[in-house]
């Protein structure tokens, strides 16, 4: 079993100008597996936050549909739905795709496995049983902050990083938005990981302690220093019940 | 419900934007204009010194952007370095000879690539750097000119670069001003509201050193730039 916690919140120029979060989360938990996935709606683009919520909504429909646990070339089928309900919402409001663009990751953990995809600078980071934590498929650094391929793009196929770790000793997982990069990397260049921040927050969700609105309410108050929106998403094994 | 105890990195650096002023200081932005024969140069100056105070005192701006500027009066130079926010100091410009402006926009391409590198050897994340260039007139370069602007646009069309062209007084040559970018047209100041161009670029630089710079792959970017004021013209 999986116990998953976290969401998005606003950011702090997000806030300042009066424009809606643009990043959105969302998780569930079927029996002995769990479907995470975040979005980040771009920053420049009128409907995005429109649009990170539909993508998030459409991965969590998919895995919804599936009869047993998804494989990895099915998490192609999350990120095509996806981009259908970009484009279905866009109809819907009489704008163009391109308007709702978000970056997009999808995890699905199971007992066994661990299948990740990801398009544009999304974080995911895993920990093993022996309590390392690594950084899988690093975005490709854009060469300016802020800047990435999205989901809307044509070039998605080309960009988007599946990767499967098939063994059991994964105990937690992470995905995060790039709002987060600078609090929670040590080296923003090639993403590896901030160790205490993982050891803690992974320690934490596992604790009696951890919940969702313990969370949004750390990572609201954490000064970014960027002022954009943020998201975080933790699944840890849950060990109490696994006896 | 309490706050978790999480550590987290607190030694990354900010991110930086750079931004490269081309100031025309050619002989003609001496000359007198209108009914109360005020100078442009004197107007530029008195702008760029209160640009200096602004982004220095900007919380955000004041760390994160460097401002180089390159003159072109007579000869095309740089005039200051690349100098963080918060220790931009003014400087009085002359205006003297002709407007070459073609060497100007190649040196000031050199220097954002040059500042580029030293981002990435220092291992810091920037922003979209922005070309920020004012002129009273034509280039009087026009060969260089032409070779400098298409690498401009090239560097404009790599996403490498944010462009402005503002057009002063009643010959400055917006058909010119045009070739500086495919992206944005040039816009003309308002007489000689030099004050407010510089205040609406010290904001912007604000602005963009905290997040929200134009992003992505589409067609609709845009910048979360406040209203100038200083232009009949919207972005």
């Amino acid at each position: 079993m999986w116990k998953v916690l976290g969401g998005s919140v606003a950011g702090r120029t997000h806030l300042a100008r009066s424009l809606p979060c643009q990043d959105a989360s969302g998780w569930h938990v079927y029996g002995e597996w769990a479907c995470l996935a975040v979005a980040d709606g771009a920053g420049s683009r009128e409907h995005s936050d429109v649009g990170a919520r539909a993508a998030v909504a459409a991965v969590l429909e998919w895995a919804a549909s599936l009869a047993g646990e998804p494989q990895l070339e099915g998490l192609r089928d999350a990120f095509e739905a996806a981009r259908t309900a970009l484009q279905e919402s866009a109809t819907l409001a009489g704008s163009q795709a391109d308007e709702l663009a978000c970056t997009l990751a999808v995890a699905v953990v199971s007992d066994g496995a661990l299948l990740l995809g990801q398009v544009g600078d999304t974080l995911a980071f895993v920990r093993d049983s022996q309590g390392d934590t690594h950084t899988i498929a690093p975005p490709d650094r854009a060469e300016h902050i802020n800047e990435t391929t999205f989901l809307t793009s044509e070039q998605w196929p080309d960009t988007l990083r599946l990767a499967a770790l098939n063994d059991t000793s994964v105990d937690s997982i992470a995905l995060a938005t790039d709002g987060l990069q600078l609090k929670i990397l040590a080296d923003v260049l090639d993403s590896t990981p901030y160790l205490p921040f993982f050891e803690d927050v992974f320690a934490w969700a596992s604790s009696d302690a951890g919940e969702t609105e313990g969370l949004l309410a750390f990572i609201e108050q954490l000064d970014d220093q960027t002022g954009d929106d943020k998201s975080l998403l933790l699944a840890v094994k849950d060990q109490t019940q696994r006896t | 419900m309490s706050i978790p105890d999480i550590r987290t990195n607190e030694d990354n650096p900010n991110p930086r934007v750079a931004c490269v002023l081309l100031l025309d200081t050619s002989y003609s932005m001496s000359e007198r204009h209108g009914a109360d024969g005020r100078v442009p140069i004197d107007e530029l100056n008195d702008g760029f010194a209160l640009f200096c105070k602004e982004v220095g005192e900007d919380e955000y701006a004041s760390k994160r952007t460097e401002v180089a500027v390159v003159t072109f009066g007579g000869v095309a130079r740089v005039a200051i370095d690349f100098t963080e926010g918060r220790d931009l100091q003014p400087q009085r410009f002359a205006a003297d000879g002709g407007t070459p402006m073609g060497a100007a926009i190649d040196i000031a391409i050199d220097e954002i690539a040059r500042q580029k590198q030293a981002y990435k050897d220092a291992g810091l994340l920037y922003y979209r750097p922005w070309l920020f260039a004012i002129s009273d007139g034509a280039p009087t370069d026009p060969d260089a000119f032409a070779r400098a602007t298409q690498r401009l646009r090239d560097l404009e069309a790599a996403k490498g670069i944010n462009v402005f062209a503002v057009g002063v007084g009643p010959h400055a040559d917006f058909m010119q001003l045009a070739k500086l970018s495919a992206r944005r047209d040039p816009l003309a100041l308002k007489g000689l509201s030099f004050k407010e161009l510089f205040q609406w670029l010290s904001s912007s630089m604000g602005a963009v050193s905290q997040s929200q710079p134009p992003t992505g792959d589409g067609k609709s970017e845009k910048l979360p730039l406040p209203e100038p004021t200083w232009t009949g013209a919207s972005l």
